[in-house]
């Protein structure tokens, strides 16, 4: 790993610049933690794929050495393509909405100003808003949910967490038993136990 | 004209009759009962499964021939075009549809549903990929066959396997006598795949699953070796489909007004499908009568105690499975003729399954369902995804109340699982994912439904149930594209125009070279010849040396002894045989060193190298002066058919 730091400390430098401003970014509220957070892990598998001795050496030892740092620009060009596309169309997702809002905003106002001068709104002049707005409260909990309580909150952590562990595992014994991921540790070495456990040629 | 337009040709236009065939068919139910969605694949399964019995008819009264063909399937070619005259706007629309929601959603659902899609579509260079064992000794090499000689005529040396069901074999020699090259006809395998996979997505629409879970179960198929390794040219994907078919319209029948039409046609699906893999009759059949009758049998339990409505009830169940019954019937009927005729017997020889010592078939179950997704026992060729095993799991960790109000995921789960014990108990020591391939993609919607809602629970669940999905399918691009669908050559080999021979350099290099050895003798050996194959395999080979080689009794009484060298040479020069195939399977090297002075053996392939390769070795036998008389010889009795017979009948 350190031969990796020095090999590739002009790459990773200015990714982990970048990783610390959007972890600052994050922290500040200042950006859309889901998207925030998306960058991090971007960054995060960059700066680990710098690091680790696979399979990027593998893949210089093969085709050249420029090809990695080449074929990691390439991906970072699409990322970023995609994510210009993505933000385009949340961005144009926000407009439409806004200007719904704007228009139940209007229609609400003008019921308020009707209110307080006392004329009835005639029916047909102003239907209901389409979409109703939720009120803070409601808003914050789904329907068909119960309040959650603080306990709760932490068995549904538990259980998300062992979800994600669990299918870790199974997609990392997979790449295990096809043999695109090499055994790592003693966790490697069982399961490739069990995967020679798991073989018999014709016996009768 | 390259190779592209010689190949899509053939499978367009059958899978166009197939449609029409379908949806001609389909028009004899109530309009209610036909699904709009997925309606063009439907129709093309449905066709193919009439088409096979209607074929199978053509090819055992010997009328197997081009004109047979167009006859047969142009009308439905003419009507399927009139039906789908409006459709392009439809598709189109559809299309946009599609699009919309693709943009809508986040980031990595699109990557996903990116990386799913290539995966599928990159499957079609599979037609230049390698060929199965199987498929090179029996299920590529009989429908060549049968298109050469325009019936059904048995594989020398496999004459036990024709009671096995034909019904993609059947459409494969449709494409054969439509004029497609070699192995190409893996295009049609790959399009059966497309539209089985859809008819998976279709199970989850009806199902309750949202897009991403529709895509998640599409992700779980696309990531399973068993279904891409069967593109080596093995037809098992087709009884999938077939049965995924059944499996749709079992569901659709729990909607009360349309429940007569959905289970006629649900039976008509299974029965297609139990034709076409007989080993679902154990683990798949079960588990469809649990989703066909699952909701008069809970009605069956709620009056259980009221006697005067029970009878009505047991007499409308009775009804209801007489009817499936009656529509699994007629592929059956069409099935039994053939292996009466071909074999002599309704079901012809069944095999032994003890594969494994029972110490390992103990092993084997005490592993379930480790050993479906990382085992590699004998003849397993591949396994179901870990992503099917990973996402069941889920249902540990998610709470209970998820289950309520989701009768059909609840349903679809206990069937698989149903199912999967049928298998164990019955048949413990084959564990063959293929062999019950729908039983398994069945339980890929539930476990499709507990990921989908595991991403909802969280980002992070989110996130981490899609980069499972991403990471599977890389890992299976990574490791089987090389082999089984190399997309670099395929996209050479078909967008090229050169000459078959030179389209040929582009196989997989093991297939390139298996190949030369046949072709060396294919371009020598006169009409009828007899070829004496020491190999399973003969794909390569032309159709009438195929049908005059070596046959079953033959290769009982043909044995190598050192201590009688000369026996063997007698049997071939006795039996006409004047060409010699051996590969890396069979170990006669032994003879070809010391042959008598009798006998000339000229070496056609590899030249150079005497004893041959892996890839095999072909030689030319000369007899001269030998001991003993020709008693066989071969005869064409129609064109493209030929017999070996007793040298005295030749007259």
């Amino acid at each position: 790993m350190i031969t990796m730091l020095k090999a590739n400390w002009p790459v990773l430098l200015p990714a982990l610049a970048l990783f610390v401003y959007t972890w600052k970014l994050v922290a500040s509220d200042r950006i859309n933690t889901r998207i925030g957070v998306g960058w991090l892990v971007a960054l995060t598998v960059f700066i680990l794929l710098n690091l680790l001795p696979w399979p990027l050496p593998g893949i210089a030892a093969r085709f050249g050495r420029g090809t990695p740092l080449l074929g990691l620009a390439i991906l970072a060009i699409a990322w970023l393509g995609l994510v210009a596309i993505n933000n385009h169309v949340r961005i144009s997702g926000l407009t439409v909405k806004l200007k719904l809002l704007d228009q139940e905003l209007a229609l609400l106002n003008e019921r308020m100003d009707r209110m307080h001068t006392g004329i009835a709104a005639p029916e047909s002049s102003a239907p209901p808003p389409s979409t109703p707005i939720p009120s803070p409260a409601t808003a914050a909990s789904e329907p068909n949910q119960p309040p959650r309580s603080a306990t709760g909150m932490g068995g549904q952590l538990l259980r998300q967490t062992l979800g994600c562990a669990w299918i870790c595992v199974c997609v990392y014994a997979f790449g295990v038993f096809t043999g695109f991921i090499p055994p790592q540790g003693n966790f490697g070495t069982v399961l490739t136990q069990l995967f020679t456990s798991l073989q018999a040629e014709y016996q009768h | 004209m390259s190779h592209l337009f010689s190949v899509l040709g053939p499978v367009i236009y059958l899978a166009v009759a197939n449609i029409g065939a379908g949806t001609a068919l389909m028009r004899l139910f109530p309009a209610q009962a036909r699904p709009r969605e997925y309606a063009s694949g439907i129709a093309l399964l449905l066709g193919q499964g009439i088409y096979a019995s209607v074929l199978l008819v053509a090819a055992l009264t010997k009328q197997f021939t081009l004109p047979v063909l167009l006859a047969l399937t142009l009308p439905f070619v003419l009507f399927a075009l009139y039906e789908t005259r409006c459709n392009p706007w439809s598709l189109v629309r559809k299309l946009g549809i599609a699009g919309q929601a693709f943009f809508g959603a986040p980031l990595h659902w699109k990557v996903l549903t990116v990386v799913t899609t290539s995966l599928l579509l990159s499957l079609m260079a599979s037609i230049s990929g390698i060929i199965e064992g199987d498929a090179l000794a029996f299920y590529l090499t009989l429908p060549k066959i049968i298109a050469s000689a325009h019936r059904l005529a048995p594989v020398p040396g496999y004459e036990p396997f024709m009671s096995v069901g034909l019904i993609a074999e059947m459409q494969l020699a449709a494409l054969y006598l439509l004029g497609m090259p070699d192995a190409s006809v893996k295009l049609y395998i790959w399009l059966t795949t497309l539209t089985g996979i859809a008819i998976l997505g279709a199970i989850c629409s009806n199902a309750g699953l949202g897009r991403r879970g529709r895509l998640l179960a599409v992700a779980i198929a696309a990531s399973s070796s068993c279904i891409v390794i069967l593109m080596e040219g093995k037809t098992d994907f087709f009884a999938a489909a077939y049965g995924l078919c059944a499996a749709l319209f079992a569901l659709r029948s729990w909607e009360e007004p349309i429940r007569r039409a959905s289970l006629m046609l649900s039976g008509m699906f299974l029965g297609i499908a139990l034709v076409a893999k007989l080993s679902y009759a154990i683990a798949f059949f079960p588990p469809m009568l649990m989703l066909l009758f699952y909701p008069r049998l809970v009605a069956l339990c709620q009056h259980w105690r009221e006697p005067h409505q029970m009878a009505p009830r047991v007499l409308q169940l009775v009804r209801e499975g007489a009817w499936v019954a009656l529509l699994m019937l007629p592929p059956f009927l069409v099935h039994f003729a053939k292996n009466l005729i071909m074999v002599g017997s309704l079901n012809g020889v069944q095999g032994s399954f003890q594969y494994f010592t029972s110490e390992t078939t103990r092993h084997i179950v005490l592993n379930y369902p480790l050993v479906l997704t990382v085992g590699r026992y004998w003849g397993q060729l591949g396994n179901i995804s870990v992503l099917l095993l990973a996402w069941l799991m889920l249902a540990f960790v998610l709470p209970a109340r998820i289950w309520r109000a989701q009768p059909k995921i609840v349903v679809l789960l206990l069937a698989g699982l149903l199912g999967v014990a049928c298998w164990v108990a019955m048949l413990p020591a084959v564990p063959i994912p293929r062999y019950f391939l729908a039983t398994l993609l069945i339980l890929a919607v539930p476990a499709a439904w507990l990921a989908e809602r595991f991403a909802r629970s969280s980002d992070v669940c989110d996130n981490v149930v899609v980069a499972a999905a991403v990471f599977c399918l890389y890992i299976v691009f990574n490791v089987w594209s090389p082999q089984v669908f190399p997309v670099h050559i395929a996209s050479q080999y078909l967008f090229s125009g050169q000459d078959p021979a030179q389209s040929a350099k582009l196989l997989n290099i093991n297939e390139s070279l298996s190949r030369d050895g046949y072709e060396t003798i294919n371009q020598d050996a006169a009409p009828g010849a007899r070829v004496f194959l020491a190999s399973y395999f003969r794909f390569w080979l032309r159709p009438d040396l195929i049908q005059t080689s070596n046959n079953d009794p033959e290769n009982a009484t043909f044995k190598w002894e050192p201590s009688d060298p000369e026996k063997l040479w007698r049997q071939l020069h006795e039996h006409g045989f004047q060409y010699l195939y051996m590969d890396g399977s069979q170990r006669w090297k032994e003879m070809i060193k010391s042959p008598p002075s009798w006998v000339t053996v000229t070496e056609l392939y590899p030249r150079g190298a005497f004893f041959g390769t892996s890839y095999g070795s072909a030689y030319k036998l000369d007899f001269r002066d030998a001991p003993g008389t020709v008693q066989w010889t071969t005869k064409e009795v129609a064109p493209g058919a030929w017999q070996v017979i007793r040298s005295d009948q030749r007259g």
